[in-house]
């Protein structure tokens, strides 16, 4: 056994082809991508040396802090809409109901298409002339209440949070059903046996047993929100007057249209800082709780 | 069984909301694909009903002017070779990592497993100069090579995961044989771990095929586009032509939604293996 | 043991690294195409969507050029959605890989090419041939000239002009505005008749700044342009403030057609072309569709006034400048037959043919047979002769940062935003841009 499966040679052809280009194209790219930022660069004429200037233009930029407040909006609005949300459907799923398994699939679908053509299905719903949002709210004697949903700098990020709920609540009731499907039915009917409700049953058996999924969700979704690109590209580019700009639109736009491609890499050290904090911080709260059913 | 008056309306309620959710999910769909067979005019009349006929003009407007059918077999090449090459190394890493006996594994794995925290957009720029530099810009290889490097610390997840429960009698036994390493991960290990392998390639694929970024900065050539970035700019180029547009989105949705019928077991699988395993 | 563990990475290191080649050549081999007939091809790369007519004719110029050069080239043309060219620009210039031709705008948009010597200078081939040189309409190279040397060749002037339909002012009983005042009383006598004074697209930025920047002509005139280009005068200048002003009460008194804010330059126009808004304040390159009665129904109908100033000693002051500019970049292969097709499409007859076809302003001197120019376009040359003074787009000025930014802020006036902290953001986001 040993003579094959502690074959140095063996492991390196296993492990190596992988590695490399793992190596290669995304470990030494977060490195270039740090250095690169401490230049002012075009990348066609040689740079010039700044040191941490760039990080602190950045946050002297407007638009750069509008676009992180939007990323954390973003963040808050995602938990906001996909926890609850997505346990509450997971929880009537959970009790067996008629169906249970063509809802599932139905619900993740929105998930797998692609982020343009979700985005640009949107942009029809909130089109002010024909879409169906305007339409809808007329139908139903609201017809106050229309807007230009997307060129409306109140609104617009708000709509976009709605999408993102549209396309992914399904994906994290899915990933929360997966978690209560584990716990063990013999504790159900021990409580059934109590007499104990439905609420109740949730309240102190389903949730403390599920809360360590949530929050590796919750991690899922934090992190999800920062990466955020195609919905925002597609559906308003970041306007109106960046009032849904994010991160990584304002890189996009720093680096391959105003070709400052230092500060634009600078932009992309933060994300990658803010995501790490981001799983740290959970690793953190999780650590202090071990499971047992 | 008895049950409660209380408890019917309660199921019937629960029931209803349901319906409404998915209805939410899948309507726009089908308004998508019965306004797809509509005139502009018709559209902006009457956005709610059926079309007059079938008509597949805007189809074939979005396939010979949006070029459609090109950025599809583009994104097709693409999502197939990240496919084949992420699964058969991260395969090959996994079963190093997981089964063979050396002192670093649990090192390397987590390595792997750190990229799963990087966001794509942290290496754009230095991927682009990279790219640059060695010459690969505009060609379809500059999007593969991404995708393959970052999709291999969900795939080394999921696959080192799978590859733990394999009992060890079976390798003992291949070894007795004088099966080599290669004849037992080939014909041994990866066909008893196709669900697991399929799970990865069905992720990947996903990845890859909605990817609008890279391809977007990395390919150039209308001729090299995906369909995200065709679809993109197609909406560019005929912004008023809503139906047409229409059209191109439900060539692009198409497939993933068929792939999805089919496989969906996989895919809900792979995409929710990562958080509840971990 | 060791040295076999270095062969093994080596191997990979090979493998990949013959990957990367074996595609690397793919790409050069796709270059190297050629054209229908085995001809060599010089690609011109340029803005253009489907709605847009004068693409046709632009490959028509082209094609007149392929027909008959000493070179034997073929000129092929490729058409990108402008955000789409911008971001496809960018890339291929950092990678060297621009087409032979391309499209520029002129100032600060080229600038960065030209400084990462991307862009193939001209002087000398102007200077080898006054008459080329010459032929230019006066000054129109300056804005193409970076330290004293060309590096673009200017093929129209452009300007932005108000379109009005006749038959609705008619109709209505109004006539032409004079001043600023009467351009008022006439949007409010056609909104108090049910009539959409103007319309605009307020999702594409460019197009409210454009608005924007010439009613600020109209208050603060070439003391203001000058001004702020040279650094004595800050974007939070009074006149600034007063033009968005302006705007802001044109808004309230609904003389712009209803969502507007979420409109698209192309859904904007429509509603002019159908007759369904009075008035529309664009480019004079939108002559080319306006003039094409199969997407312009009231074609016949439309005219053309400059916008009166609010400071009538400002009368006359417009937004305008040379326009589709085009480079040779540093990589083209066949330099000379490139500057072969700049100089016959700033010949006469492709000037002709631009101002004939598309009623698109020359940029060269040339007399004009009235006969086959539409009215339309006698209109613009018109408004373009009793220019005083041009004031180039913002955006073109400043390039991509403070230029677009003042975009995005003109775009938040039209949406309501606070006029003075709009343009004290722009202000202070110009002082912080010049060092990132």
């Amino acid at each position: 056994m040993n003579k094959i499966f502690g074959n140095k040679k063996n492991i390196a052809l296993f492990v190596l082809p992988a590695f490399i280009i793992y190596f290669i194209f995304a470990l030494v790219p977060i490195a270039y991508n740090f250095y690169i930022s401490l230049f002012q660069t075009d990348l066609m004429s040689p740079g010039k040396f700044v040191g941490f200037q760039n990080y602190v233009n950045l946050f002297k930029d407007g638009t750069f802090l509008k676009a992180l407040k939007n990323n954390v909006f973003m963040v808050i609005g995602s938990l906001i809409a996909h926890l609850p949300v997505a346990l509450f459907l997971g929880n009537i799923l959970f009790q067996k109901i008629k169906g249970s398994h063509f809802f599932q699939t139905v619900f993740f679908l929105p998930s797998v298409i692609c982020g343009v053509a979700v985005g640009m299905i949107w942009t029809f719903v909130y089109n002010s002339e024909f879409g169906l949002l305007n339409r809808i709210l007329e139908v139903i004697g609201l017809g106050d209440l229309q807007q230009v949903w997307l060129s409306n700098k109140e609104i617009a990020l708000f709509c976009i949070i709605i999408v993102v709920m549209w396309q992914f609540v399904g994906y994290h009731m899915v990933i929360q059903l997966a978690a209560m499907k584990n716990i063990p039915d013999s504790l159900y009917e021990a409580a059934k046996i109590d007499g104990a409700s439905k609420w109740v049953q949730f309240r102190s058996i389903t949730f403390p047993l599920i809360k360590h999924i949530l929050k590796i969700d919750a991690v899922l979704i934090i992190t999800g929100s920062l990466k955020y690109y195609d919905l925002v590209a597609v559906m308003t580019g970041g306007g109106p007057n960046h009032s849904t700009e994010l991160m990584s639109t304002y890189m996009y736009y720093q680096g391959f249209r105003t070709l400052k491609y230092g500060y634009s890499a600078a932009i992309g050290v933060i994300l990658l800082l803010l995501c790490v904090c981001a799983v740290w911080l959970s690793n953190r709260i999780f650590k202090s709780e071990p499971i047992e059913y | 069984m008895r049950t409660s008056t209380r408890e019917k309306t309660g199921f019937i309620i629960k029931f209803i909301i349901l319906v409404i959710f998915a209805i939410t999910c899948i309507y726009p769909l089908i308004w998508l694909v019965l306004n797809s067979f509509k005139t502009n005019d018709q559209l902006f009349e009457n956005p709610w009903g059926l079309p007059k006929s079938f008509d597949i003009k805007n189809y074939i407007v979005a396939i010979t002017e949006g070029n459609i059918g090109t950025y599809f077999i583009n994104s097709v090449i693409i999502a197939v070779s990240a496919v084949l090459v992420t699964v058969v190394l991260s395969s090959m890493a996994s079963y190093a990592i997981s089964r063979m006996e050396w002192k670093y594994s649990k090192v390397m794995l987590n390595v792997f497993l750190l990229g799963m925290m990087i966001p794509v957009y942290a290496t754009i720029i230095p991927l682009f100069s990279i790219f640059n530099r060695i010459g690969i810009l505009n060609t379809h290889l500059s999007v593969i090579i991404p995708h393959i490097a970052f999709g291999f610390p969900m795939a080394i997840f999921i696959l080192t995961g799978f590859f733990q429960t394999i009992p060890r009698d079976i390798e003992e036994a291949a070894v007795m044989d004088g099966c080599s390493i290669f004849r037992i991960f080939f014909r041994i290990i990866m066909p008893i771990s196709k669900p697991s392998v399929v799970t990865v390639a069905v992720v990947v694929f996903i990845g890859v095929w909605n990817d609008l970024l890279m391809p977007q900065i990395f390919l150039t050539d209308a001729t090299k586009m995906t369909l995200p970035v065709g679809l993109n700019s197609f909406k560019g180029m005929y912004s008023t032509d809503y139906v047409s547009m229409i059209a191109a989105v439900v060539l692009t949705v198409i497939p993933s939604v068929i792939i999805y019928i089919v496989l969906h077991k996989n895919i809900m699988e792979g995409m929710v293996a990562g958080a509840v395993k971990g | 043991m060791k040295r076999r563990k270095i062969a093994s990475i080596l191997l990979v290191g090979a493998m990949v690294g013959s990957m990367l080649v074996g595609c690397g050549q793919k790409g050069d081999d796709a270059k190297a195409e050629s054209g229908s007939d085995g001809k060599e091809v010089l690609t011109v790369m340029c803005p253009g969507t489907a709605s847009d007519t004068y693409r046709e004719t632009y490959q028509e110029i082209a094609d007149d050029f392929s027909k008959d050069n000493e070179f034997g080239v073929e000129v092929k043309y490729e058409f990108y959605e402008r955000e789409q060219f911008k971001t496809k620009l960018t890339t291929l210039m950092a990678s060297n890989s621009v087409p032979d031709i391309f499209f520029t705008w002129e100032l600060d948009y080229l600038k960065p090419f030209v400084d990462g010597g991307k862009v193939y200078e001209l002087t000398g081939e102007l200077d080898g041939d006054t008459e080329w040189k010459d032929s230019f309409i006066e000054g129109t190279l300056d804005p193409l000239t970076y330290d004293g040397k060309v590096y673009a060749i200017p093929t129209q002037s452009t300007l932005a002009t108000m379109y009005y339909n006749k038959q609705i002012f008619e109709d209505n009983g109004v006539e032409v505005p004079e001043t600023y005042e009467e351009f008022l009383e006439v949007c409010e006598t056609l909104k108090n008749n049910d009539v959409t004074p103007m319309t605009l697209a307020a999702t594409t930025a460019w197009v409210p700044a454009e608005f924007v920047q010439q009613l600020a002509d109209g208050i603060g005139g070439m003391d203001l342009y000058n001004g702020i280009v040279d650094g004595s005068k800050k974007w939070n200048d009074e006149a600034h403030i007063e033009a968005g002003k302006e705007v802001q009460n044109m808004i309230d008194k609904g003389y712009f057609q209803d969502g507007m804010l979420g409109m698209s330059e192309d859904e904007a126009k429509a509603l002019f072309q159908q007759g369904k808004a009075a008035m529309y304040y664009m480019g004079a390159w939108e002559v080319s569709t306006f003039i094409n009665e199969e997407t312009t129904p009231v074609s016949s109908d439309i005219g053309v006034f400059n916008m009166p100033a609010k400071n009538p000693e400002n009368d006359g002051i417009i937004v305008g400048s040379v326009d589709s500019s085009y480079a040779i970049a540093e990589t083209c292969k066949n330099k000379e037959a490139a500057i072969a097709f700049l100089k016959y499409y700033t010949s006469v007859p492709a000037q002709e043919k631009l101002v004939y076809d598309q009623g698109r302003l020359p940029s060269i001197k040339m007399e004009f047979d009235e006969s086959k120019l539409k009215p339309l376009v006698i209109d613009v040359m018109e408004v373009s002769k009793n220019a005083k003074g041009m004031t180039p787009w913002w955006d073109r000025v400043f390039g991509a940062g403070e230029g677009v930014e003042f975009n995005n802020q003109s775009l938040a006036i039209f949406g309501g935003d606070d006029v003075q902290t709009a343009f004290d953001d722009l202000e202070s986001f110009a002082e912080n841009n010049a060092d990132r």
